[in-house]
C-alpha cells in the first residue's frame, strides 16, 4: 500500500550496496598505505569467522571483524546479503537482466544450508570443508587477478565467480538463496529468533515463506550429523591426501605461520589475500594437484626474492587463521635450507662468491672449516637458526645449490 | 781499518763495467759456448769487486739498524706502474696509449700475475644478465688475441666464463708490452714509496741490482697487496681471506671411459690445452701479509697437492694422470684494501647505483645480476696524493671482496687507473684533481665500457 517509503528504502539500499561494493574494491586493491586492509573483506564473513575459529580453536582478529555481521544476522535475517554483499549485488544485477523468472529456482533444494552445516560441524573437529565457497573469499580472490593473474587460485576464483554470475542469469536467485553458504549461515543465525516468533505467533504466514530456514527440522539435524561424520572421516583423509609421502609432514613449502598441513588446506579459504599482499611476491598457488584438501592452497616459491625477516603481512591478512601471526617474535619458520652438495661450487672445489653466507639475514650459514687434513669447503646450515626464509636460495644463482625444503624434523 | 768507502761514481762505473762484461759474455756465449771448452776459456774474466756498495745493516744496542743511504736512481718516468698482473699490465698499456712515458715493474719473471702465475685461468665477473660482457677495453683485447692463438682460450662464447692458457697469456702480454715499447723491469720488487710531503713521487725497488729508486709524476699501485700505498701511509684495511695454491694436472685425455668414480674436486676444470685441467684450492684463511703464514701454506699445499694427485692416480683408469705444475705464485685472494674517497658497497651494486665519475663497470660472476659502476673515487686514497690503486686492492667493503678480486675487475680498474695517471702526469695535476670527464673520454676511445 505504502509505495513511497518502500521506494525510498530501496533507493537507499541501492546506494549503500554500491558504496559497500566500492569500499570492498578499495580495500582489496589496496591503494591504501595499509596493506592489511585486504584482510577486512573476507574476514567480515561470519561463515568463515565462526567455522575457522571453531576449527583453529581460537579467536583471532577475524572473529572480531565478523562479529557485527554476525550480530546483525541474529536480528535481521540476511541483512548483510541485502545491504553489503558485493557478490549479492552482482548476482542481483545478473538476475535483473535475465529473462528467467526468479520463481524457477524454487524447486532447488537448499544446498547452502547443507554446506554451511557440514562445514560448521566439520570445523568442530578441526577440519572445515567448504570455506572456499564463501562469496567474500571468491570476490577477494577474483580481485587478486589485478595483482597476480598467474596465481592458480585467483584464476579459479575468477572462474567460480563467473560461474555464479552465469547461474544467477540462468536461474536468478539460485546462488544467493539456495547455494551460498554465507547466506545460509545467516539463515541459521536468524533461525532461533524466527523459531521463537513462530511459536508466539503460530498463525504466521511466515511458515510458507520459502526463504525461512528450518534449522531445527529433522533434515537439518541429519545434515549436522552427516557433516560431523564427514569431518571425522575427513581428518585422516586430509592427512593422507595433504602429504604426498603419506607421512605427517608437509612436502610443500607453506607461508610462515601456516597451520599444520592436515588442517591448512581446509582452513585456507583461497581468498588470495596472502598471494596479493606479499611484498616479496613469493606466495603462489598452482593448478598442479597434490592433494584434495590442499589443492590451490598457497605455497612459497622463491624465485627473485625471499621472505623478509620483519614482514608478517601474509599472516596479518589471512582471514581464516590458516596463517597465523605469533603473538610475539620470532617469526614462524617456513622450512629449512639444504645444501645440494653435487651442485655447490664450493663443495666441488670451484671458486664461489659464497652468497649464501653473505645473504643470510640470520647468520645461520657457516663454512666447513678448511684444514690440511680435510680440504673440503662447503656451507653448513645451522638448523636452529634457519627459518627457511629463502635468502640463500635466491642468492645462489645460477647453481641453485641451496634450497629451502619443508622442515621434516619433529 | 774498514775498506775505503766507495763513491757513487765508483759504483756506477763498476755497474757499467759489469754490465758491459755481462753483455760481451752473452754475445760471446750465444752460439755453442757451453759445448766447446776451448771457447769457454776465452770468456771474459769476472770483475773483481772490492768493498760494498752500501753500508749494511748493523746491530746497534741489540737492535738491527739500517743506516740511512742515498739510493741509485734507476729511472725517471711519467707513470710508474708497480705490479705486472692483469691490472698493472693493462694500466701500463693504457697509460702509454694515453701518451705518457710509462714504466712497469714486476716482481716475478713473467707478466700476468695471478692470472698466469697464479693459474687463476678462468675469467669470472665480466658478464651481466642478458649475456652482455661489460668488462671491455685492453683486457678484452688480450682475450681477442688469445682467440687467435691455438689453445689460447676456451669457452669463449657469449654469456660463458672463458678459461685462458697461462703460457699463451704470458706470451700475449709480452707481445703487447713490447709492441707498446714500454720500459719494463722484471724481477723487481716494489718495497717502499718515495714521498715528497704527502705526495707520492716514485717507489723504491729491491732486485738483484740492489735497492734502487724510480721517480715518477704519478704512481699506479697494482701490487694486489697495496704495498706502495701502504708504504706511503694511505689508510687501508687488512683482510684475512682464504688463500691456496692452484695446480694443473695432465694426461686426462688418456682416462678410459670405464674409469672409476672420483671426487670431482680433485679433477678440476678444463683449460685450453686438451687433457690438462686446472685444480683450484680454497686453502685456509690467512693474513697474506704475514710471511710465516705464506710459507706455511706453500709448504703444506705442496704436500696436499701431491696427496690429492696420488689419489687420482690410484683410481682405476686415471693411472696416467700426473701433476703438471703447481702455480709459481700463491693464490692470495685478498689482503690489503684501500680506504678510498669512495668505498664500493654491495647495496650500491644491488641498487644499480650510478656515479658521475664512473671509470669502470663490473659484472656478475655468472650473469646473474646487473652491471655495477666503479667510480673514480674507489681508486683514489683518502689521504695520500698522486697514487692510484688498481686491481683487487681498490676501495670496497668486505662483502665486495669477491666482486672486486676477480680478473676482469683487475683489468678494468687497471685500465681506468692507467688512463687517469697518464692524464694527471700530462696535465701536471694531482691524480685526485684529474678531470674525470677527460678520463672517461679517453677510456671510451680505448674501447672501455662505462655503461
Amino acid at each position: 500500500m505504502d509505495q513511497k517509503p518502500h521506494k525510498l528504502k530501496r533507493r537507499i539500499r541501492t546506494v549503500v550496496r554500491c558504496a559497500a561494493f566500492a569500499v570492498c574494491i578499495v580495500l582489496l586493491l589496496a591503494p591504501l598505505p595499509w596493506p592489511q586492509a585486504a584482510f577486512t573483506v573476507p574476514a567480515s564473513s561470519p561463515f568463515v569467522g565462526v567455522a575457522a575459529s571453531l576449527a583453529a580453536r581460537s579467536l583471532g582478529a577475524a572473529a572480531l571483524v565478523c562479529t557485527p555481521v554476525l550480530v546483525l544476522a541474529l536480528f535481521q535475517r540476511r541483512c548483510f546479503c541485502r545491504w553489503a554483499c558485493p557478490v549479492g549485488l552482482m548476482t542481483e544485477l545478473a538476475g535483473r537482466i535475465s529473462p528467467v523468472s526468479a520463481r524457477r529456482c524454487r524447486p532447488i533444494p537448499r544446498l547452502g544450508l547443507w554446506l554451511a552445516l557440514l562445514s560448521l560441524s566439520a570445523a568442530a573437529v578441526g577440519y572445515p570443508l567448504f570455506l572456499w565457497l564463501d562469496p567474500l573469499a571468491i570476490f577477494s580472490g577474483t580481485l587478486g587477478s589485478a595483482f597476480n593473474p598467474g596465481s592458480a587460485a585467483t584464476q579459479a576464483s575468477v572462474g567460480v565467480l563467473a560461474g555464479i554470475l552465469l547461474l544467477s542469469f540462468v536461474l536468478p536467485g539460485a546462488w544467493c538463496l539456495k547455494l551460498c553458504p554465507l547466506g545460509a549461515s545467516q539463515d541459521l543465525l536468524a533461525a532461533p529468533r524466527i523459531w521463537l516468533r513462530r511459536r508466539k505467533d503460530a498463525d504466521s504466514t511466515a511458515t510458507n515463506d520459502e526463504l525461512i530456514a528450518e534449522p531445527m527440522s529433522r533434515r537439518s539435524l541429519l545434515t549436522t550429523a552427516v557433516g560431523a561424520t564427514c569431518a571425522v572421516a575427513g581428518v585422516p583423509l586430509g592427512l593422507a591426501a595433504g602429504t604426498r609421502d603419506g607421512n605427517e609432514k608437509a612436502t610443500l613449502l607453506r607461508p610462515p605461520g601456516a597451520a599444520e598441513e592436515w588442517q591448512f588446506g581446509q582452513l585456507c579459504i583461497r581468498c588470495g589475500n596472502c598471494v596479493r599482499s606479499c611484498p616479496s611476491n613469493i606466495i603462489t598457488t598452482r593448478w598442479q594437484f597434490d592433494s584434495w584438501s590442499a589443492w590451490l592452497a598457497p605455497e612459497i616459491a622463491f624465485e627473485s626474492d625471499y621472505c623478509r625477516e620483519d614482514c608478517f603481512t601474509c599472516m596479518q591478512v589471512c582471514p581464516s587463521g590458516a596463517l597465523r601471526a605469533p603473538l610475539s617474535a620470532p617469526k614462524p619458520s617456513i622450512g629449512l635450507a639444504q645444501v645440494l652438495m653435487d651442485r655447490c661450487l664450493l663443495a666441488l672445489g670451484r671458486e664461489c662468491r659464497t652468497m649464501c653466507l653473505t645473504s643470510c639475514p640470520y647468520e645461520a650459514i657457516t663454512l666447513h672449516e678448511w684444514t690440511w687434513e680435510d680440504d673440503r669447503r662447503y656451507p653448513i646450515v645451522a638448523s636452529e637458526k634457519c627459518p627457511g626464509c629463502g635468502a640463500c636460495q635466491v642468492a645462489c644463482t645460477p647453481m641453485d645449490a641451496i634450497v629451502v625444503r619443508p622442515d621434516t624434523r619433529g | 781499518m774498514t775498506p775505503k768507502r766507495m763513491t757513487r761514481r765508483d759504483w756506477m762505473q763498476l755497474l757499467g763495467a759489469s754490465g758491459l762484461a755481462a753483455g760481451i759474455g752473452a754475445v760471446g756465449n750465444r752460439s755453442q759456448a757451453w759445448a766447446d771448452p776451448v771457447q769457454r776459456k776465452d770468456a771474459p774474466k769476472g770483475v773483481k769487486v772490492v768493498g760494498r756498495d752500501h753500508a749494511p745493516a748493523r746491530i746497534v744496542g741489540g737492535k738491527v739498524i739500517q743506516p740511512e743511504r742515498e739510493l741509485v736512481l734507476l729511472h725517471e718516468t711519467d707513470v710508474l706502474v708497480v705490479g705486472g698482473g692483469p691490472a698493472g699490465v693493462v694500466a701500463a698499456l693504457a697509460a702509454k696509449r694515453a701518451g705518457a712515458k710509462v714504466t712497469l715493474v714486476e716482481r716475478y719473471g713473467h707478466l700476468g700475475g695471478l692470472w698466469t702465475g697464479g693459474l687463476v685461468l678462468i675469467v669470472i665477473g665480466h658478464i651481466v644478465s642478458g649475456k652482455k660482457q661489460v668488462c671491455q677495453g685492453i683486457g678484452e683485447e688480450m682475450m681477442r688475441r688469445l682467440e687467435k692463438l691455438d689453445r689460447g682460450i676456451v669457452n669463449r662464447k657469449p654469456g660463458v666464463n672463458p678459461t685462458v692458457d697461462a703460457e699463451a697469456l704470458k706470451y700475449v702480454m709480452v707481445e703487447m708490452i713490447m709492441e707498446a715499447d714500454l720500459d719494463v723491469f722484471l724481477h723487481c720488487w716494489g718495497v717502499d714509496a718515495i714521498m715528497d710531503g704527502n705526495k707520492v713521487c716514485g717507489a723504491v725497488f729491491e732486485s738483484k741490482s740492489g735497492r734502487q729508486a724510480i721517480l715518477a709524476k704519478t704512481v699506479v699501485d697494482a701490487t694486489g697487496d697495496g704495498d706502495v700505498f701502504a708504504a706511503a701511509g694511505a689508510e687501508h684495511e687488512r683482510r684475512k681471506y682464504h688463500a691456496g695454491l692452484v695446480h694443473r694436472i695432465g694426461n686426462l685425455d688418456r682416462v678410459g671411459k670405464d674409469a672409476g668414480q672420483l671426487d670431482k674436486r680433485l679433477l678440476g676444470s678444463i683449460t685450453p690445452v686438451p687433457g690438462v685441467n686446472w685444480v683450484n684450492m680454497h686453502g685456509p684463511d690467512i693474513d697474506a701479509l704475514d710471511v710465516a703464514q705464506l710459507t706455511d701454506i706453500e709448504l703444506n699445499a705442496r704436500r696436499l697437492i701431491w696427496k690429492n694427485v696420488e689419489t687420482v692416480r690410484k683410481t682405476p683408469g686415471y693411472e696416467d694422470v700426473y701433476l703438471m705444475e703447481t702455480a709459481p705464485q700463491l693464490g692470495v685472494r685478498i689482503s690489503r684494501v684501500l680506504a678510498g674517497l669512495h668505498t664500493l658497497t654491495m647495496n650500491d651494486v644491488m641498487a644499480n647505483k650510478t656515479f658521475p665519475d664512473v671509470v669502470a663497470v663490473g659484472g656478475a660472476w655468472s650473469g646473474d645480476h646487473q652491471e655495477w659502476q666503479i667510480p673514480y673515487g674507489a681508486l683514489v686514497p683518502k689521504d695520500v696524493d698522486n697514487i692510484l690503486a688498481a686491481g683487487r686492492c681498490i676501495s670496497g667493503e668486505r662483502f665486495m671482496s669477491d666482486l672486486i678480486r676477480v680478473i676482469p675487475n683487475c683489468f678494468i680498474t687497471g685500465h681506468a687507473a692507467g688512463v687517469a695517471a697518464a692524464l694527471a702526469a700530462k696535465d701536471g695535476c694531482l691524480v685526485r684533481n684529474v678531470e674525470v670527464p677527460k678520463v672517461q673520454k679517453v677510456l671510451r676511445e680505448q674501447e672501455a665500457y662505462l655503461g
